[in-house]
């Protein structure tokens, strides 16, 4: 992206109109990295804000290449360290946000791409996005990275890796590991037969 | 057919270069084995399907709509660094021009006041009287120093300096002010008067004393300008 470069010279120079039209361009990715890290969107949103805050600060300190790299490489720090916060301080654990909220959210953000499916497969995509949220967050925080970064967002392996600080080798067979986890989680939930194999297909 | 029966059974490695096959990341020599086993090995094929899934599930997860904008209003951006208060881009450019002004006004004064004084009499008055108004507080940080001696200048400083908390307590100056007010009373002190006990009277000011008093505050007064904004460029530079 061109106009990332420009941009980010104006807005080390102190133009903040600069740093938020970056803002605009990678808000909807960073939040849903953020989302698919935490777990729950309040914590998302928290985590969000804080990474363009903490981008806003530390930008003289970006160098040269993918800006949206260096942008998801502070959006996943700061999702760890929620994290091992949350593991800090147990009241505050992920499971009992996550029984407080889960299923009203799910109903109420849950949006079809195509109000023209039929209903029962609305239901089974939902069952399974469901069943997935809940082995994407069975996963230790590297493995779940890794998924988020190239299967959720679609990022390739280089840039996955430059946002993880990891080579590319690491990429590679971390994914792997973490793919092969969630077929075994899916299964063990009852989706692992062949028929609902093809069920996930679509 | 002993193929058939490693079903479920790829290994690590397998299931790895699997995984990197589904997301065409592999060398073409390795590709084109993988593609090879592929078409023998349903064990293969099976995880293929698995693998090529579990993707477009993944992909397709949805994300609840993010729930406000990220934009950092100014408000929100903290400040640089410190104390120091956030400054608009053009801040030593309006120094400059601010001790540009200054400057100006010093030169005009100077050279307004050096005129002849042949038909420029009332002018001069007019001249003195704001100096009136600066006399007393000169006069009184002089009669407050104990009986300034002609021709130490340092000295007088001094003790301006140490009787400056006494004189003006409530407000507490910096010391450097009170320096930067002293200073030119006694550097003018040893030229127009002969009487040290005259300075309690604010009557008529010599004439030439009061303007010399302002040019070199006026001149103080740019060179802290100029000095402040120079700073600021500085610690911005940094």
């Amino acid at each position: 992206m061109h106009d990332d470069e420009a941009w980010v010279a104006a807005a080390r120079r102190g133009d903040l109109d600069a740093f938020n039209r970056l803002v605009l361009r990678y808000q909807d990715q960073a939040y849903r990295v953020a989302y698919h890290l935490l777990g729950d969107p309040d914590s998302a949103a928290d985590a969000t804000q804080e990474a363009f805050l903490k981008a806003y600060r530390a930008l003289s300190r970006f160098r040269r290449g993918s800006f949206r790299a260096w942008l998801l490489r502070i959006v996943t720090n700061t999702c760890y360290d929620m994290l091992r916060r949350r593991r800090r301080r147990p009241q505050v654990s992920l499971d009992a946000s996550l029984e407080d909220g889960r299923p009203g959210e799910a109903s109420a953000w849950w949006r079809d791409p195509n109000p023209a499916h039929d209903p029962a497969h609305y239901v089974e995509r939902r069952a399974l996005a469901a069943a997935l949220e809940t082995c994407l967050e069975a996963l230790p925080p590297d493995f779940r990275a890794v998924a988020v970064l190239v299967d959720v967002e679609g990022l390739d392996y280089p840039t996955a890796g430059q946002v993880l600080g990891i080579p590319v080798g690491t990429v590679k067979s971390r994914l792997a590991r973490a793919r092969r986890r969630l077929r075994d989680c899916l299964r063990r939930a009852g989706w692992g037969t062949p028929a609902s194999a093809s069920a996930l297909k679509e | 057919m002993t193929m058939n029966t490693r079903r479920s059974s790829l290994t690590d490695a397998d299931w790895e270069r699997l995984s990197a096959y589904v997301d065409r990341a592999l060398p073409p020599a390795e590709r084109r084995a993988v593609e090879a086993r592929l078409a023998r090995d349903p064990a293969w094929q099976a995880a293929l399907a698995e693998l090529r899934a579990l993707r477009a599930a993944l992909r397709n997860l949805p994300t609840p709509p993010r729930p406000r904008s990220f934009v950092l209003s100014p408000a929100a951006v903290p400040q640089r660094r410190g104390w120091w208060p956030r400054m608009p881009r053009a801040w030593p450019a309006w120094a400059g021009a601010m001790a540009v002004l200054v400057l100006a006004l010093v030169v005009g004064w100077g050279v307004w006041s050096l005129r002849p004084p042949a038909g420029a009499q009332p002018v001069h008055l007019e001249a003195a009287a704001p100096a009136t108004e600066a006399g007393p507080v000169a006069a009184e940080q002089a009669a407050a120093a104990p009986a300034p001696s002609e021709d130490e200048v340092a000295g007088a400083a001094k003790a301006a300096n140490e009787a400056a908390p006494e004189a003006a307590s409530p407000f507490a100056p910096p010391a450097s002010s009170a320096v930067a007010e002293a200073s030119p009373t006694s550097s003018a002190s040893p030229t127009p008067t002969p009487t040290p006990a005259a300075p309690r009277a604010p009557v008529v000011a010599p004439p030439q004393r009061a303007p010399v008093g302002l040019v070199a505050l006026c001149v103080l007064g740019g060179l802290l300008v100029v000095g402040v904004g120079l700073w600021a460029l500085v610690r911005r530079r940094r």
